[in-house]
């Protein structure tokens, strides 16, 4: 086989494999937030463990990728794709680590007042929402969909404001944990959907070239 | 810049309307100090609608490009998209290959480059062309440099004008000790920048280099794209290159070219496809068969 169709078929195959790691990454919210919500607490450990799984994966993907980058020299397209896999990948793993600190929190002391959980719940499936349309966008090369992640982000982070102020209401001797772990648990699922936007901005840019995607990105 | 411009076109021209062909004709004009060139962004070569015809073969198709002073511009493309030609054209080396004939318009720091009454001999002395394969004279290396001042009758002390363009070449210090040595026991690399610094005593605006690294191994291509960076102070840089990593390290702007069926001809002529900032040639050029040719997806 050619090698400039090898590097073609590398690509492809870093592609499906950065959006394995971002299926990690889902499971890890998704598992978190069954635990968060009282579903079934032991996955919070599983999630976790898992995560060193994840981090593993993270590295080997970053490997290839520089070595594609090494031994193939890519421009243009090629060039976009590669240096957004790495970013992209990056957003995954920092998914992931986000996951763990939500499930930590579980298995920490503190009064599931029901509005905050449902607050949270809510958050929580905005998040995975905006998880799963930024896979898709980076799977499909989807212009559409990578493009409005973040105006569907401006939900979620209403929803986190909303959970602040209900947080500052909280009276008695259990508020001081409620809001202290209920406010990280919050602030940690709204980055996993700000890393959902980026992932979003990064497709943008990557499909278009246009920097103004990478502006985006960094804001 | 009127007064400037003026200056220079004065140099350009001759004062009778002939060309002179002869190597040794001299220019009429006294040389004009690097103040008479424009400021670094100015336009130094306007090109419009330019074709180049070799006989009744159109090899090069309505090329319209502005290059600035001061900047390295590359021509990449395949083999027969004429960027060679094109090169050539900047200072007038096809007027010694017959049948070569140019149509649209090529200014030169505001003037017509074909027009009547400018000498090629002074064309070529400020716009220098270094090749692809080193080409010294079978003389010392000090007559080497000195050629082109001798020639010129420019009125320099020789030693120090060798002297400051073998610096400048960046090979002064390997070759001080034997000047008057041959040029011909130089290694590739060292004979590369010997041309180079032969190109520059002749005090040009600008270097053309056709291909300039392609007959070197690669620590003598670096010395020269290490050198390319030096230059870029004192002199604008045109390059063909077939190395896209090179173009992509050493230009400020990339122009791609591509040879496709010229209907008219029903011949494959040399057109440009894409002139823009090398970063987004390399980065996310415009066009589809410039995505291709800089990815390696062609043939």
């Amino acid at each position: 086989m050619p090698s400039r169709a090898q590097f073609q078929e590398a690509l492809e195959m870093l592609r499906v494999d950065v959006d394995a790691l971002g299926l990690m990454a889902e499971q890890a919210v998704t598992g978190a937030m069954r635990a968060l919500l009282g579903e079934d607490e032991s996955v919070a450990t599983d999630v976790i463990a898992g995560d060193d799984r994840i981090d593993a994966f993270f590295v080997a993907l970053e490997e290839r990728a520089y070595a594609l980058v090494a031994q193939q020299a890519p421009v243009a397209a090629d060039l976009r794709f590669l240096m957004s896999s790495l970013r992209v990948m990056a957003d995954y793993e920092k998914t992931g680590d986000r996951a763990v600190a939500v499930a930590k929190s579980v298995l920490t002391d503190w009064e599931r007042e029901p509005v905050t959980i449902a607050l949270l719940g809510r958050m929580g499936d905005l998040a995975l929402t905006l998880l799963g349309s930024a896979r898709s966008a980076w799977l499909d090369q989807d212009l559409f969909v990578a493009s409005d992640l973040k105006r569907r982000d401006d939900v979620l982070d209403g929803t986190f404001r909303q959970l602040v102020a209900h947080l500052l209401a909280q009276q008695g001797p259990g508020a001081p944990s409620l809001v202290l772990h209920a406010h990280a648990a919050g602030r940690n699922l709204e980055r996993i959907a700000d890393h959902a936007v980026i992932i979003g901005e990064r497709v943008s840019y990557m499909l278009t070239g246009d920097p103004s995607a990478l502006a985006a990105e960094a804001r | 810049m009127t007064d400037s411009r003026g200056a220079r076109s004065r140099e350009l021209l001759t004062e009778g309307t002939e060309p002179q062909h002869e190597a040794t004709a001299t220019p009429r004009l006294a040389p004009v100090g690097r103040s008479a060139v424009p400021p670094e962004g100015a336009a130094i070569f306007e090109i419009e609608k330019l074709s180049i015809y070799y006989g009744a073969f159109r090899a090069v198709r309505d090329v319209t490009l502005n290059m600035r002073k001061g900047q390295i511009t590359a021509f990449i493309g395949p083999s027969g998209c004429g960027k060679t030609t094109l090169l050539r054209s900047l200072n007038r080396m096809h007027d010694l290959i017959p049948g070569v004939r140019v149509e649209g318009s090529l200014r030169y720091q505001g003037d017509d480059l074909y027009g009547p009454g400018v000498d090629p001999v002074v064309v070529r002395r400020l716009i220098g062309m270094v090749f692809q394969r080193p080409n010294p004279f079978p003389k010392s290396i000090y007559d080497n440099v000195a050629f082109g001042p001798k020639i010129a009758k420019l009125d320099v002390n020789m030693d120090e004008c060798v002297e400051q363009a073998l610096r400048k070449a960046a090979l002064w210090d390997e070759v001080k000790d034997r000047l008057k040595t041959s040029a011909t026991q130089l290694s590739g690399g060292q004979q590369q920048r010997l041309c180079i610094a032969r190109a520059i005593a002749a005090q040009p605006d600008v270097i053309l280099m056709d291909e300039p690294c392609s007959a070197l191994d690669p620590v003598a291509t670096l010395r020269i794209e290490d050198l390319m960076q030096e230059l870029k102070a004192d002199y604008t840089i045109v390059i063909v290159t077939h190395n896209m990593q090179q173009a992509a390290r050493v230009s400020d702007m990339t122009a791609f070219f591509t040879a496709e069926v010229d209907a008219e001809a029903d011949r494959r002529a040399g057109l440009l496809v894409e002139f823009d900032r090398t970063e987004k040639i390399f980065t996310s050029p415009g066009d589809e068969r410039t995505e291709s040719y800089v990815s390696g997806r062609f043939g």
